[in-house]
């Protein structure tokens, strides 16, 4: 069992979505995340043991990784899509609260903009490591962050912006999801976005890498 | 009050500051160019200056309180791209009312672009080019990029404040010249202006805001014709005054003059356009339609976000391979530009110092601290790396998706024409090397300068380009990379060299 899990680990960290896929070449004709999943359900094992000890690992050496320069979009792209393939057979258990998850996280790219390659980024990471999210995607205004975050008790919101001009609504964002309810977190990443901005617009964390939500996430869940 | 000491050029200027502004605003009031690439939020770290017992500090989030003294590094102005003839339409120059009446009469070209400005002063008799002359664009120190200008344009001062900055630095060029050449103001009987779309939005004091927001609409692209009563250019008071037509935000007069300039002979059918700068305009030609998309490259090739970056000014790295590297004016090497870059980030793939993937485990010399003019070594980092990458794969998945639309394939293109400045200098070997551009188009290249300028000059020469103009309009269709539902996958993939 142990191994079967390690062997997810290990397909979620170099990206190999299934049996099919030619990525990554030393990979060839392997199975993949997808099929290494369905056996281990077939094996019994637990869905949330899959998630803890298969997709979690994977995806955690992916972000630490990625944030010492190691490797680079495609590779946690491919690691992602990884992801999706062993998710899709976990995720009718969740539903039904078959194995609880950490958190609920809330990600959309800012209103005003529609870069959301790295907000995808994040949100893949964040769900990989044992993370409800729910991607609210791009363009997205103020009222919508407070609609969905209102459904969801506890739930962290992200935001992602891109252009110097959308800054201007991050801030605007945090200022009204703070008025409405003053200790819903917010992390705030992109590009442009630095620490000096977070502390500015009173956001409550800025991560420059996924790496670095997954852990705020996790102290906050702690 | 408290004073600033400015060391600029061997020269010592004294004058007083108000505590609590940034020293950037500071610096700028005294009109000193600093650029802003981020627009000042502190993420660049391009503007910083050296003050004396203190070192190098970034001077947009640096607030001196107490007396300061401030050393400017000597440079000299950076080489600017004034015109092209290869491939090149030609027309006869065209008598207007004015030109009737004047016999000394004179036509102003300008290509007003994000980061320099040119002048074509041209004698409409004979059509000849009287003098062609590049001056930065005196906007560049509120921002480098159109978005960190427009960013600045956040309430209606800002917006006079560029407006007013760009139409000063056009009329010093016309005072300059008419003095220069014993002319009078009056001779200058026609002016046309090329320019992207923002630039020609902050000429006209337009606000250019929802350029830079979902759904990135520009609030005119037709052309105009104004008077000198209309825009404050010294001229002939019946001088017209003409801006060339944009396709779209990103897609402007610039590029559309640029392609109507281009007159490529018969065997030439179907050809790829491209401007490889910090939002990468590219079009695909064919016979009935031209495909166009502008890739958002980023600054990069510009030496911004570069660790040792700069611009192509004198000491910059412009050239490097197996000989070692060579710097603009000969000078001791102080930063690397964006020619220097793409040859240095190809030379570490020959030699296996970064794979496929890019991953770089160490800093890579180019210019050690001795050799260096500036007692700082001349470094390649890992996130340079990343950088390029990023840049590199938006151009090559732009051309990708073009060609797809197109329904074309490399070797269907006759000809790849490289406009601007960074296309003039770069090697195209390292470009192919790098996965800028595709390898087979390597062969097809031909450089072709700036040609929006040229397309400024041909419209002061006859209003028939207007014409040629509005036909480019006519075919174009705009290919919207955001919605392109491959292009995440096809950009992170290309990312790879
Ligand atoms: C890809 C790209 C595009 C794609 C977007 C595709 C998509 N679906 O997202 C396309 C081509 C459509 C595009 C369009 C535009 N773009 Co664009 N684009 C880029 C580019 C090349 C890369 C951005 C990217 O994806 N990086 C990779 C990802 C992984 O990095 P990331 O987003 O920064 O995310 C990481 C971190 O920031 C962080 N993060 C991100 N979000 C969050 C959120 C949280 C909560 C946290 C904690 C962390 C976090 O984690 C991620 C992983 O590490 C950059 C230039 C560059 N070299 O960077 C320009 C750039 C961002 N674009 C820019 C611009 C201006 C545009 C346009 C508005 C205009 C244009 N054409 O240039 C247009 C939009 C117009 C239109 N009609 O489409 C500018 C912004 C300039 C500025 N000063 O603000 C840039 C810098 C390029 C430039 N021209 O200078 N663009
Ligand atoms: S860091 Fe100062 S302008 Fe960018």
């Amino acid at each position: 069992m142990e191994n079967l899990l390690e062997k997810i680990a290990t397909c979620i960290e170099f990206g190999k979505i299934n049996k099919a896929a030619p990525f990554p070449p030393d990979m060839k004709g392997e199975d993949g995340a997808d099929e290494l999943t369905q056996q281990a359900i077939e094996k019994g094992i637990a869905p949330g043991e899959i998630l803890s000890n298969g997709l979690m690992p994977g995806m955690e050496r992916v972000g630490v990784k990625f944030r010492e320069n190691k490797v680079f979009v495609p590779q946690v792209l491919m690691s992602a899509k990884a992801m999706s393939a062993a998710m899709l057979h976990l995720k009718p258990f969740f539903a039904t609260g078959a194995a609880g998850r950490k958190g609920t996280f809330i990600i959309g790219t800012v209103e005003g903009d529609l870069h959301d390659i790295g907000k995808n980024l994040v949100a893949m990471m964040v769900e990989g490591n044992g993370y409800e999210v729910i991607d609210l995607g791009t363009d997205v205004k103020a009222e919508k962050f407070i609609e969905t975050a209102e459904k969801y008790p506890n739930s962290v919101i992200g935001l992602s912006a891109l252009l110097t001009t959308t800054m201007a609504n991050m801030e605007k964002i945090v200022k009204s999801v703070k008025e409405r309810n003053a200790d819903r977190k917010v992390c705030i990443g992109g590009a442009p976005v630095n620490q000096d901005f977070c502390d500015k617009i009173g956001a409550d964390s800025y991560n420059p890498d996924p790496q670095g939500v997954v852990e705020f996430l996790n102290t906050l869940a702690s | 009050m408290a004073i600033l000491r400015l060391h600029d050029n061997g020269q010592i200027k004294e004058s007083y500051f108000k505590e609590g502004l940034s020293l950037l605003k500071i610096l700028h009031d005294q009109n000193v160019t600093i650029s802003a690439p981020c627009g000042g939020n502190g993420s660049c770290g391009k503007c910083k200056v050296k003050l004396r017992n203190i070192g190098l500090v970034s001077s947009c989030t640096y607030y001196p309180n107490s007396n300061i003294e401030v050393v400017l590094p000597n440079q000299r102005e950076s080489q600017i791209l004034t015109h092209q003839y290869l491939h090149s339409l030609h027309l006869k120059p065209e008598q207007n009312l004015l030109t009737k009446v004047t016999d000394m009469s004179i036509g102003l070209g300008i290509d007003i672009g994000t980061t320099s400005v040119v002048f074509y002063w041209v004698n409409l008799i004979t059509g000849e080019l009287i003098k062609s002359i590049g001056v930065s664009n005196p906007q560049t120190k509120y921002g480098a990029d159109v978005i960190s200008r427009i960013y600045y344009c956040n309430n209606e001062e800002n917006i006079s404040t560029l407006q007013k900055a760009i139409l000063n630095a056009i009329n010093q060029q016309i005072d300059k010249f008419v003095t220069q050449e014993n002319r009078s103001i009056n001779d200058i009987v026609k002016v046309s202006i090329s320019a992207n779309t923002t630039m020609l939005h902050l000429l006209t004091g337009v606000n250019p805001s929802s350029i830079a927001l979902v759904p990135f609409k520009a609030v005119f692209t037709d052309e105009k014709q104004l008077t000198v009563d209309e825009l404050d250019i010294k001229a002939n008071a019946n001088a017209p005054i003409c801006l060339l037509p944009s396709l779209s935000a990103y897609i402007g007069a610039d590029i559309i003059a640029g392609l109507a300039s281009l007159n490529p002979p018969e065997a030439i059918k179907k050809y790829l356009f491209i401007d490889i700068g910090t939002n990468g305009e590219m079009a695909i030609v064919t016979n009935n339609k031209i495909f166009c998309c502008a890739a958002a490259a980023g600054p990069a090739f510009e030496g911004a976000n570069i660790h040792c970056g700069m611009g192509a000014f004198d000491g910059a790295i412009a050239v490097f391979n197996d000989d070692g590297y060579k710097t603009i004016s000969d000078d001791k090497p102080i930063g690397i530009c964006g020619s220097g870059l793409l040859d240095a980030v190809a030379y570490m793939l020959k030699k296996g110092i970064i794979g496929a993937d890019g991953e770089l485990n160490e800093n890579f010399m180019v210019a050690t601290k001795q050799a260096s003019g500036n007692n700082e070594e001349v470094v390649i980092t890992p996130q340079d790396v990343r950088e390029v990458q990023l840049a590199k794969s938006a151009i090559f998945t732009g051309i990708k998706i073009l060609m797809q639309e197109a329904g074309l394939d490399c070797h269907d293109l006759d000809a790849v024409y490289l406009a601007g400045g960074f296309g003039n200098y770069m090697n195209p070997k390292s470009a192919v090397t790098i996965g800028l551009l595709p390898e087979e188009i390597e062969n097809k290249i031909i450089t072709v300068g700036n040609t929006s300028g040229t397309g400024a000059m041909l419209h002061v020469l006859s209003d028939q380009f207007m014409t040629h103009a509005k036909t480019i309009i006519h075919k174009a269709e705009l290919v919207e990379l955001a919605n392109h539902p491959e292009f995440e996958m096809e950009f992170a993939m290309n990312t790879y060299f």
